[in-house]
């Protein structure tokens, strides 16, 4: 209100507008660094113990790994780009009070499909190896071609060469195979396993110091898969071919290693990302498991997001602030990819009309699974259950369409079986 | 006359790709008749520092949706609510400018106009 002696001359640019003049909505103490809704901002350190917290509830709520656990991980941030850190799910496994999950960093390398040179891809390792051997995790790296190579059909039956014949026999054992799930997922035995924890801490498996190098990929590999992903035509079915070899390659490294876990970096952006290309893709039926906490088509490894709730600003924020090192490695340059033009679409939206992201990612909340489907109806690429009953085909509407962008037809499709190891 | 600014850039997250993968640059703008500000810092950066690519890191008058800002360790968006009150009135110790992708971040309108700090 206006006072009659009240001073309106003085300089208005006075210290106490320095940048910030709000406090953290927390301590109220410090000075705000991050703002993560509007009104809302927190300080460095109020900002270090909420992103801490949200993790370890997010765990505990779902109880799905239970502590000590070993934990396959794999990170990638965007549908392109993958941004390789030693992620904040680590240092927050080794902060105290962590249940002690064990994860070990699991890194896809696909310079191959982008034209990178043999010495940029020996780059790349060298600067990887280097940053996780700087932190002590033990890691993996994997070249995509692996998917490919011989060890990957260790178990595949060789016979059958096109898709029309599996339908008919027994599926190959490799990634379709739902092994008999054990009931140790349930709430009492998390109560147990969190009791023996805390008793003896000692016990839980600790990180140990061995690393797995890349191992070496013949030409042939890095032929092959170049040349199965030329064959298709459209950048869109490039993207989700990508994604189906990406899927079956950590599924397959998961249960050679024995991990009964595989921990996705998906974020809430990239779900709300993935909800909408999924949706225009004619994978609705899918989006559930693929938007989900955890999703359990594979039977013997189940794969969680346990950063699903955090913003990819959340995540950008906390390596910035706490240093945490990375590794960019460009990918598929796909423009006018379906995928591509739905996230800038929502990273629009979200400009425009913030919190709209969320808005789209919690409807992936309300989505059930169609439980009513026999088990052995899976789908032969994306390793969902098919949407119809009959055995016309194989595959699903989207992946119907992304054999149908591949040039050479039958033959990409008998490559592409090659591939999968069916 | 605004004196001639020392700044630091830093570009992450895979930004500095564009800047021929340079992660930190010490720059001196030039003096000018009005302070500088974000808006014209970003012209700026295109003109003097951007290597390629102009569309992924510019749109408009402003950056592209989706990169992070952070102006002295700080997210810019607290400047901007702070500048939008205050107009261009803060005296602001600039000490960083910082880009970051990739993230969502809402990136309209730049109020803020750095001076130098005594």
């Amino acid at each position: 209100m206006c006072q009659v002696d009240e001073d309106y001359g003085r300089d208005i640019r006075s210290a106490d507008f320095l940048s910030i003049s709000k406090q953290c909505v927390k301590c109220k103490v410090h000075t705000p660094a991050v703002l993560l809704r509007v009104g809302d901002p927190y300080c460095r350190g109020c900002f270090h113990e909420y992103f801490i917290h949200k993790f370890r509830a997010m765990l505990g709520k779902n109880r799905i790994i239970f502590p000590g656990e070993r934990v396959y991980s794999f990170n990638f941030y965007y549908l392109n780009h993958s941004v390789v850190s030693v992620n904040s799910v680590y240092s927050i496994c080794r902060s105290p009070g962590t249940l002690g999950c064990v994860g070990r960093p699991f890194i896809m390398l696909n310079g191959a499909l982008i034209g990178r040179s043999l010495e940029d891809r020996h780059k790349t390792n060298t600067n990887i190896r280097v940053l996780f051997e700087s932190t002590g995790f033990p890691f993996h790296i994997v070249p995509l071609e692996q998917v490919s190579a011989p060890s990957y059909f260790h178990k595949c039956i060789f016979l059958f060469t096109t898709v029309l014949l599996i339908v008919y026999c027994k599926l190959p054992t490799l990634v379709l195979t739902r092994p008999h799930m054990s009931g140790s997922n349930c709430a009492s035995s998390y109560k147990v396993a969190v009791g023996k924890f805390d008793q003896n801490k000692s016990c839980a498996i600790q990180p140990s110091c061995q690393q797995k190098e890349p191992v070496d990929v013949s030409k042939v590999h890095t032929v092959q898969l170049q040349q199965l992903v030329t064959s298709v035509k459209t950048h869109t079915a490039r993207e989700e071919l990508l994604n189906m070899l990406r899927q079956h390659l950590l599924l397959h490294m998961a249960r050679i290693e024995g991990y009964s876990k595989l921990m996705l970096g998906d974020n809430c952006t990239r779900l709300a990302v993935k909800l909408l290309s999924n949706i225009s893709l004619g994978r609705g039926s899918q989006t559930a498991l693929d938007t989900g906490f955890s999703d359990s088509r594979y039977g013997d490894v189940i794969a969680v997001r346990p950063m699903r709730d955090y913003s990819a600003k959340e995540i950008a924020y906390y390596n910035h602030l706490f240093n945490v090192p990375y590794v960019f490695i460009s990918g598929l340059d796909s423009k006018d990819s379906i995928q591509r033009l739905t996230e800038s679409f929502v990273t629009k939206l979200q400009t425009a009309f913030p919190s709209t992201v969320r808005t789209i990612y919690r409807s992936a909340y309300i989505l059930h699974l169609l439980l009513c489907m026999p088990q052995s109806l899976m789908m032969l690429l994306c390793l969902c259950k098919l949407e119809a009953v009959e055995l016309k085909t194989l595959l699903c509407y989207s992946c119907q369409l992304t054999i149908k962008d591949m040039v050479s037809g039958k033959g990409a499709v008998a490559g592409l079986v090659f591939f999968i190891g069916l | 006359m605004a004196a001639p600014l020392s700044i630091n850039l830093e570009f992450g997250g895979g930004a500095e790709l564009l800047f021929d993968g340079v992660k930190k640059h010490t720059v001196t703008l030039p003096s000018q008749s009005e302070p500088w500000d974000v808006k014209q810092l970003l012209v700026w950066i295109q003109q003097n520092l951007l290597k390629e690519r102009p569309e992924l890191f510019v749109q408009g008058d402003s950056v592209r949706p989706g990169i992070l800002v952070l102006i002295n360790d700080a997210d810019w968006e607290l400047m901007v609510s702070i500048y939008a009150m205050f107009a261009v009135t803060c005296i602001m110790p600039w000490k960083r400018f910082l880009v970051q992708v990739p993230t969502n971040h809402k990136c309209n309108g730049i109020y803020c106009t750095v001076y130098k700090r005594a």
